[in-house]
């Protein structure tokens, strides 16, 4: 009773067996996505709906303030005319989604509300999470700072480099690692093996898991949050996990209001989930949409680590 | 011989009791079990967007005491680096060229993997359609093959292939400018001396800084 594996094996439609599978592959899922854009550092680089300029997206302009000094100059001489520099980024969001079909069949047959629409709203919840973090972290090779080992395994000595990187360049932080389970589990290895711990706070580590999966703690006084995430691009053998700052990206999201003729399951002003009835097959389509776009804005205030795929 | 007691079997023909019929189909023994039909079979891949490699004269790593170009792979996907809807790949390569100085490296140079020659480096792959036959793919380098065991996909990489992709550079950026190969040598022996520093002189940090180390030395 009430074990949703087992129900797989009563007759029933592929679908419920397929989202019965689907929810097992949830509970061994990456679900990091949610917890990682809760981050301020990911929630400063949104931009908004404020910010959208047109359809084709928004062009930010960085001005170089600051960047330049006076200088002393002689009596009776011109003082130097210094060009003030920019840097141009364009977010351009586009249009992502994805659906799932339920027959009634199928939810006719569900034991315990495995199928309840609830459960999908969850579902492309988590897919638009998983969106952004995967959409953010496909800009990772294009850091021009390289850090990491090619073809080697990820080290707290590393990413310490990494993270003098962004220092020098001149970032203030704080700074978000992405890197994967495998790298953060080589890199507590490495900690246990001193002699030590990633970070002492046993009584908080199983609440964190839970309710944030994917955060790993606070480090360098806080000015260094990691987490893991499966969603990263891999480059000739290498998986490329990214460090930055708030400067370094920027993303958005948007969805407008929806059609008066669709059937609202959840609706937010960064992504909607909808149905569609098709009755001549007695099942219904969830569809759950955004637009979503992502650039690098600042690059030296990103460091990509390779470390063996 | 009737038995004893009992009355004695009817002599002429036998009436098939109710319901019962000869088999009238043809019946086959079996010798193995009938073959079962068998769709399409496809890698278990995610699907990954088309990309190109961009050469960078300052992305620069040691094999073996050689300081070769690194390239940077670049996933070309709406929404990414201002890309439109549409494949409209402008503003990405805009950006890697104009703002990253970056080349990208032509998709049908000539290239050697696993011992083949291939017009391209990066090769698509069919993976299973979506419920509706949506057709989906997976792009990868040539350099890396896929067997698929069991229900798992197997990656080889052929790194010595990769690497005479990666000297082959030179061939569009011209030699390692000297201050790039100093400052990578440079970035490396630090790394190795944070990993001793670290490591407060454990055997595995001594190793994995030895390992760093090595990449500046020609192979023995």
């Amino acid at each position: 009773m009430g074990d949703p594996i087992r129900t797989g094996t009563t007759p029933m439609s592929d679908i419920l067996v397929a989202a019965i599978t689907r929810s097992i592959g949830l509970t061994l899922g990456d679900r990091s996505g949610g917890g990682l854009l809760a981050n301020p550092v990911l929630a400063s680089q949104f931009l908004g709906a404020t910010r959208l300029g047109a359809a084709l997206g928004t062009k930010m302009v960085d001005v170089g303030w600051g960047l330049n000094k006076f200088t002393a100059t002689s009596q009776g001489s011109d003082f130097t005319v210094e060009t003030l520099s920019s840097a141009a980024a364009t977010v351009t969001p586009a249009r992502r989604g994805m659906a799932r079909q339920v027959s009634d069949m199928a939810r006719a047959l569900q034991s315990m509300d495995e199928l309840a629409f609830v459960q999908f709203v969850t579902d492309q919840t988590i897919a638009w999470q998983q969106s952004v973090v995967s959409l953010i972290a496909s800009l990772f090779p294009s850091f021009s700072a390289s850090g990491g080992v090619s073809g080697g395994t990820a080290t707290w000595a590393s990413i310490l480099s990494a993270y003098q990187t962004l220092g020098i360049a001149n970032s203030a932080g704080p700074y978000v690692l992405v890197l994967r389970p495998k790298d953060w589990a080589n890199v507590a290895s490495d900690a246990f093996a001193l002699g030590g711990r990633v970070q002492v706070m046993p009584e908080t580590d199983g609440y964190l898991n839970t309710v944030n999966p994917g955060f790993k703690g606070q480090f360098m006084n806080g000015n260094l949050w990691v987490y893991t995430s499966s969603e990263l691009p891999t480059s000739a053998g290498d998986t490329v996990c990214g460090m930055f700052g708030p400067e370094a990206l920027a993303w958005d999201a948007f969805m407008p209001e929806p059609s008066p003729a669709t059937q609202v399951l959840l609706w937010t002003p960064l992504y909607g989930v909808e149905i569609n009835r098709d009755s001549l097959k007695s099942e219904d389509q969830v569809v759950g949409s955004t637009h979503l776009g992502a650039s690098i804005r600042q690059n030296a205030g990103g460091i990509k680590l390779l470390f063996a795929t | 011989m009737p038995i004893p007691g009992k009355s004695a079997a009817p002599s002429g023909p036998v009436a098939a009791p109710l319901g019962t019929r000869p088999a009238s189909s043809p019946v086959t023994v079996l010798g193995g079990l009938p073959e079962v039909a068998r769709g399409a079979e496809y890698p278990p891949l995610v699907e990954t967007p088309i990309f190109a490699y961009f050469a960078d004269a300052t992305s620069v790593t040691f094999v073996d005491g050689e300081a070769l170009y690194l390239p940077i792979k670049v996933g070309f996907e709406a929404g990414i680096q201002g890309v439109r809807d549409g494949s409209m790949l402008a503003a990405s390569i805009e950006y890697e060229q104009r703002t990253n100085r970056r080349m990208m490296i032509p998709l049908d140079v000539k290239v050697m993997a696993f011992g083949v020659e291939h017009g391209g480096y990066v090769q698509r792959i069919e993976l299973a359609p979506d419920r509706r036959g949506k057709p989906r793919h997976h792009h990868a380098d040539v350099w890396t093959r896929y067997d698929v065991v069991g229900a798992e996909a197997i990656a080889t990489f052929d790194a010595e292939g990769f690497i005479a992709f990666r000297r082959s550079l030179v061939d569009l950026l011209g030699p390692v400018h000297p201050g790039v190969i100093q400052a990578t040598r440079s970035k490396t022996l630090q790394l190795a001396e944070a990993h001793r520093r670290i490591g407060h002189a454990s055997p595995g940090m001594a190793r994995i800084a030895d390992s760093i180390e090595a990449q500046l030395a020609p192979r023995t």
